[in-house]
């Protein structure tokens, strides 16, 4: 049996490689971020960029769909009335068409809805369940535990109190932390079928994953799915994602839906993002590098094909304020590989990158 | 080297000198920003900022009560864009009546600053920070992070 030693230095030495390429503004895609970007490459700036370079849980800045979203005409999708509608109407066949995971019962979900993110979805549900005690696992979305902590909402992550009836169950699938499903989510599942607790299941991660999910989604717990574009393709600031429904919410989301007044860039900008890219297309062009990179940094490749697990580089002299944005943010094990697989070319210019592209070539043709 | 000191509060155009390891740097009157440099300096430095030239009778005295004073006082310590930030109060200030005051900026009377660093720079600050408050015990492998990560980037020609 092998045992994946985390290359720490290494991984250091590329998270400050990166940081000052991004303050000399040498990177091949930038960041899309204003915290992604040190102020200056003074040792202090370069240092506290580099605690971040592998944090966030965002897509892969893949430069093919930043050419083709440049190229997008979006701006005419506001004279369509019937844009949103398109692209939800798009939506479920897009994902059913992705041969990389298994959704049984996918058709019940019936009622899709454009959302401003996942947040949107989330918020709404915070809103409809506001008298109920929200539980998720440790190591899912912090946004989740900070907002609820921000707004006096009830809540305790699923590991540390018996389920209760008046319970209500947020889990991501691939779950956030691992890329990969969650050890418990079929016993949560059991049990808030036999108690009558909603569950929302957030798949998140699934377009970029690989063999993470099956599951029967005739559960009648499991009232919500949820999709986020920003995990996917390089358009997290236009604010895309989907929410299906068993029944029909009646919350304001579903109301602005209903009223037609939805943000139509967006949604045709993802109509045409889902026109031209395959739901899987991350997973065919990344998996190796993933492969690459992880082998390389001693890492373990996920199923979620930006995501590499390993020991944590930035504890190291630290005892505290390890968490990045929240303290809710647990997610520090967890390497987004995005930024080594978006800059190969200034990777490999500077001799810490040495992948074979036609290895990919190779792969996809055989 | 690359030097830029910072002066407030300066009355009745008081003069310095400054030097870096017994090298002169400058002299004249004191400025509200100097900015001077120094070549092939490495391993330790001495800078010493030398108040000189104030007489008994810069100092006005009515009714008991000093009313101007020739004086100024030292802001902070730039090295190779590098701000001493607090470090600048490991230093000493000798009056030439023999008086020592340790973590003194203000220069009354003639006399001389001091204060020791080491080249480059940047590893000195780090390390006395540590020293002083031990709070960054990877400071010296950040260092070299850093410091390799330039050297990799230089490779390349800029954008």
């Amino acid at each position: 049996m092998s045992v994946t030693v985390t290359d720490i230095k290494q991984i250091n030495q590329l998270a400050w490689t990166l940081s000052m390429a991004s303050a000399q503004d040498r990177l091949d895609v930038p960041g899309e971020y204003i915290w992604a970007f040190p102020k200056d490459d003074s040792f202090d700036s370069v240092r506290s960029r580099s605690r971040s370079i592998f944090s966030s849980g965002n897509s892969i800045k893949d430069p093919d769909v930043i050419d083709f979203v440049q190229n997008c005409d979006v701006a005419k999708h506001l004279l369509n009335p019937w844009i949103v509608n398109q692209f939800e109407a798009a939506f479920p066949a897009w994902i059913a068409a992705g041969t990389r995971y298994r959704l049984d019962n996918f058709d019940l979900f019936k009622y899709v809805g454009f959302s401003a993110g996942t947040q949107e979805s989330f918020i709404n549900h915070y809103l409809t369940n506001k008298d109920r005690r929200f539980r998720v696992f440790r190591g899912d979305y912090w946004w989740h535990m900070d907002i609820w902590s921000k707004t006096n909402l009830s809540w305790a992550y699923i590991e540390d109190d018996d389920l209760d009836e008046n319970d209500t169950c947020i889990v991501s699938y691939p779950f956030a932390l691992t890329g990969d499903k969650h050890p418990q989510l079929d016993w949560l599942i059991d049990q808030c079928e036999h108690k009558g607790i909603p569950v929302m299941l957030d798949f998140i991660y699934l377009p970029n994953s690989n063999n993470a999910v099956d599951i029967d989604l005739s559960a009648d717990c499991i009232q919500q799915i949820t999709f986020s574009f920003s995990k996917t393709f390089p358009v997290q600031c236009a604010k895309i994602a989907v929410r299906m429904c068993k029944q029909k919410p009646d919350d304001p989301m579903q109301m602005s839906n209903d009223e037609n007044i939805c943000n139509r860039l967006s949604a045709g900008l993802a109509l045409d993002i889902i026109k031209n890219f395959p739901v899987d297309y991350n997973v065919i062009k990344y998996n190796t590098r993933q492969e690459y990179w992880c082998k390389q940094l001693g890492l373990e490749a996920t199923k979620v094909v930006h995501f590499g697990l390993g020991d944590d580089y930035t504890s190291y002299g630290r005892d505290n304020n390890t968490a990045w944005c929240s303290p809710f943010n647990e997610q520090q094990n967890r390497y987004n590989l995005g930024m080594l697989f978006e800059n190969e070319k200034l990777l490999t210019d500077i001799g810490m990158c040495n992948f074979d592209n036609d290895m990919v070539i190779s792969k996809q043709t055989s | 080297m690359r030097l830029k000191l910072e002066f407030d509060n300066i009355v009745d155009r008081p003069c310095c000198l400054v030097t870096v390891n017994q090298q002169q740097l400058y002299q004249g009157e004191v400025r509200p920003e100097l900015i001077l440099f120094s070549k092939d300096l490495t391993g330790s430095v001495e800078l010493k900022i030398t108040h000189y030239d104030k007489k008994p009778e810069d100092t006005v005295v009515v009714d008991g009560k000093i009313v101007q004073d020739r004086s100024f006082t030292l802001e902070k310590i730039i090295v190779d864009n590098y701000s001493f930030d607090e470090l600048i109060w490991e230093s000493e200030f000798c009056a030439d009546n023999g008086e020592i005051y340790p973590s003194c900026l203000f220069f009354g009377p003639n006399g001389d600053f001091v204060i020791d660093f080491q080249l480059p720079v940047l590893p000195w600050i780090l390390e006395t920070r540590h020293q002083k408050n031990n709070n960054d015990p990877t400071w010296e492998q950040d260092y070299n992070y850093y410091e390799q990560a330039c050297q990799l980037l230089s490779q390349i020609s800029n954008k």
